[in-house]
């Protein structure tokens, strides 16, 4: 299938998804305050600092505009449209966090991601952050999505969850969770109090989730024969998660440890525990997310709402697929990828479901066959 | 979870200490004066005292103690804020804030427990007394509250290290204090950007005023600007902080480095006194280097493009956050060790 037809038929498939949307589908509050951000299938670049005034116009434009990736502002803004920032009037953000399995070592990626060293022109699977061959770290990466990648991300996303509600005290009303449409979630917490949270203290948050600045001398005392824990009663936090992990590891109510065996299971517990979260994510309070219920451009996935309830749920990638009816028979002009999202095959001449074969397209995979079934 | 309504009785000796809590200002404004009455002989004590106020902000030192007279104090204090309002300099009404919050905390820490509470919700805390000591903390603040008041980053302060439990971050006495020191800095600082002048005449008292202390200031910032802003910046990789010192050393190895480090580096050294040109010249070493995108970039940041303005390096407290630094320098900013190290300081760092 040549570029321009498949251009053309995927155009057309979101054309038909976002004639579906209605208006409560769109999850943004305080719509009229948000800046929108679109980029599209029929020209390069993004088009910025759009507003609408209600939602329905907003899902007239999904429908008429399609865009390739849709986006909405975290920030609230006194004019939307503005385009400078202080033209624009910031009046809060809600609080985001990006987990994305790009940052994440999966054993996955060799399954399915590529590299192309820009410098000595190898390539092969896997996601090396330098060339095996020469050592540069020019990459170019094609990385591509599979259960265990959204599996891997599911968990950080529950200890993310963990944190939110036991430490920061949010509840689940706060929060809301979408897949990314890509290899990871996003979480929004909309609170009046975390809006005008400034970017101090959000780095602060992250600090914490990530485990960042851990100390443990800060946290034990000498006692007889070595240290112990500060505090006796540790409820949440660190205090309590390390506490947890030592009790697991001694098997003793209250361990008493040298300061080098407090160091080993306090990193222990960090690489445990911590959140793998994007900093710059959260920390950035003009930061664009992508808008719940749009399609991803890159994998033709809905950016799906989620409950805690969903995530504990194994199949995550049913919630996002949407071209789920109809299938396609193929035949690969190069190497297919072995494992793309849930299907495993190295066979170059098969039969797909629509949704994977839509992926495909929008990865710039070239077949030689492309029947519609 | 509800922060219980505290009543607390306050005497006229609270509002000369604490001339901003809404019972004082609600005093002030059933006097009905305005700034016009400031001019008369009566009231001229209130515009020398708020005069005092504010050029002890330009010169940093030390606010006097209260009038005796809390009317006095109180009117005082709203006039100090309506002049820093009209001179309008962010760095100014900082040093005021500062000022002002170091007085209060020495009132304050003498205090009983109940009142600091009952005066800390009033500037917007979080705050409440438990009913039985918990691992030895007695009070909790809200977890959004103390991290937008502690007043460092790391060490105790550090959220890692609390112990907290559903929103609440467990505090003691001394502790809560300081926080309540941070938190009225916030809260004068916003009072003074939120004050509303529109239409408001200013008599000639006022205004010439206002005058002498715009001119004190503007010949003060000339002295801070002579004093850490360099002509050239030859030579200066010798003051590099490690943090610089190490994207630097990384860049031209070769080494792709992330974003975070190369906006680090690029805005530090436009900080410095380096020109676009010159900070172009750094970034060609790196390995994927596009003069087109670096030169949008660098310029971008310099302030030349889009939004107009400069960007500041980032702090320690970001640097650490961002996997950047690599020693502990006992400086708040890369910036201030590459000045302390300009004006021929020793800065003692351990790697880390």
């Amino acid at each position: 299938m040549k570029a321009p037809d498949a251009n053309r038929l995927v155009v057309q498939l979101f054309r038909s998804y976002y004639k579906r949307l209605r208006e409560d589908d769109i999850y943004v509050n305080d719509l009229q305050k948000r800046e929108f951000a679109f980029t599209y299938f029929t020209e390069g670049g993004m088009r910025r600092h759009i507003a609408f005034g209600s939602t329905s116009e907003l899902v007239r434009y999904l429908a008429e505009a399609v865009p390739r990736h849709a986006y909405h502002s975290a920030a609230y803004y006194r004019d939307p449209a503005a385009r400078t920032m202080d033209d624009k009037g910031w009046e809060g953000a809600d609080l985001i966090f990006d987990i994305d399995v790009d940052h994440i070592d999966t054993p996955c990626k060799e399954q399915h991601d590529k590299w192309f060293c820009r410098a000595c022109g190898s390539t092969g699977w896997g996601a090396p952050s330098r060339c095996p061959s020469c050592g540069s770290e020019n990459l170019e990466k094609h990385t591509w999505v599979c259960n265990v990648c959204i599996s891997v991300a599911r968990d950080e996303i529950l200890k993310l969850v963990d944190f939110l509600e036991r430490d920061f005290g949010f509840t689940s009303h706060d929060l809301f969770i979408t897949f990314s449409g890509h290899r990871g979630f996003h979480v929004r917490v909309e609170n009046e109090e975390v809006r005008m949270v400034s970017q101090d203290g959000r780095r602060e948050i992250v600090d914490h989730v990530k485990g960042l600045g851990l100390d443990i001398r800060q946290m034990v005392v000498k006692t007889a024969g070595g240290y112990r824990l500060r505090y006796g009663m540790p409820v949440s936090g660190w205090y309590g998660r390390i506490a947890r992990w030592s009790i697991l590891t001694t098997e003793e109510e209250k361990p008493v440890l040298s300061l080098e065996e407090w160091e080993k299971l306090l990193s222990e517990c960090v690489a445990k525990e911590a959140v793998a979260i994007d900093e710059r994510v959260t920390v950035d309070t003009k930061r664009l997310i992508r808008l719940p219920n749009s399609l991803h451009g890159k994998t033709g996935l809905r950016v799906a709402p989620l409950t805690v309830q969903d995530l504990e749920n194994e199949d995550l990638l049913g919630k996002a697929k949407v071209f789920r009816d109809g299938e396609v028979a193929v035949e690969f002009e190069n190497e297919p990828p072995k494992t793309v999202l849930d299907i495993s095959s190295t066979a170059s001449s098969r039969t797909l479901p629509l949704y994977a074969a839509v992926y495909m397209l929008l990865n710039g995979v070239s077949f030689s066959k492309f029947v519609l079934l | 979870m509800v922060v219980p309504k505290i009543e607390v009785a306050l005497s006229p000796e609270d509002f000369r200490k604490y001339p901003f809590l809404p019972e004082a200002i609600d005093r002030a404004k059933r006097l009905g004066i305005t700034l016009n009455d400031l001019s008369t002989p009566a009231l001229r004590e209130v515009l020398d005292r708020a005069g005092t106020y504010v050029r002890a902000a330009i010169d940093s030192k030390a606010l006097p103690l209260p009038a005796d007279d809390y009317d006095i104090e109180i009117l005082s204090y709203m006039t100090t804020l309506v002049l820093l309002r009209i001179v309008f300099d962010r760095m100014l009404i900082r040093r005021f804030a500062v000022l002002f919050s170091k007085r209060f905390s020495q009132f304050i820490a003498s205090e009983d427990l109940i009142k600091i509470i009952y005066i800390l919700h009033k500037i917007g805390i979080k705050v409440k007394i438990l009913d039985e000591d918990f691992s030895g903390f007695n009070i909790v603040v809200g977890v959004l509250d103390y991290i937008e008041n502690i007043p460092e980053s790391k060490g105790p302060w550090k959220l890692v290290h609390r112990l907290v439990d559903r929103g609440w971050v467990f505090v003691n006495k001394f502790e809560v204090i300081r926080l309540g020191e941070e938190a009225l800095k916030r809260f004068v600082e916003q009072r003074v950007e939120s004050l509303q002048l529109d239409g408001l005449g200013l008599p000639n008292e006022v205004f010439s005023l206002v005058e002498e202390v715009s001119r004190d200031w503007s010949q003060k910032l000339k002295e801070i600007k002579e004093a850490w802003i360099p002509t050239d910046a030859t030579g200066f990789e010798q003051a590099l902080p490690p943090c610089m010192a190490a994207i630097l050393e990384n860049l031209r190895a070769g080494r792709n480095i992330p974003h975070s480090a190369r906006f680090a580096l690029a805005s530090f050294l436009l900080n410095i006194g380096l020109s676009a040109e010159d900070v172009l010249d750094v970034f060609k070493a790196a390995p994927d280097f596009n003069e087109r995108i670096a030169r949008y970039q660098v310029e971008h940041i310099a302030g030349m493009r889009g939004s107009k303005k400069k960007y500041s390096p980032y702090k320690c407290d970001n640097m650490r956050t961002l996997g950047l630094c690599v020693a502990e320098c006992k400086v708040r900013h890369p910036l201030q060790y590459f000045w302390l190290r300009r004006r021929g300081r020793v800065v003692r760092h351990e790697g880390s």
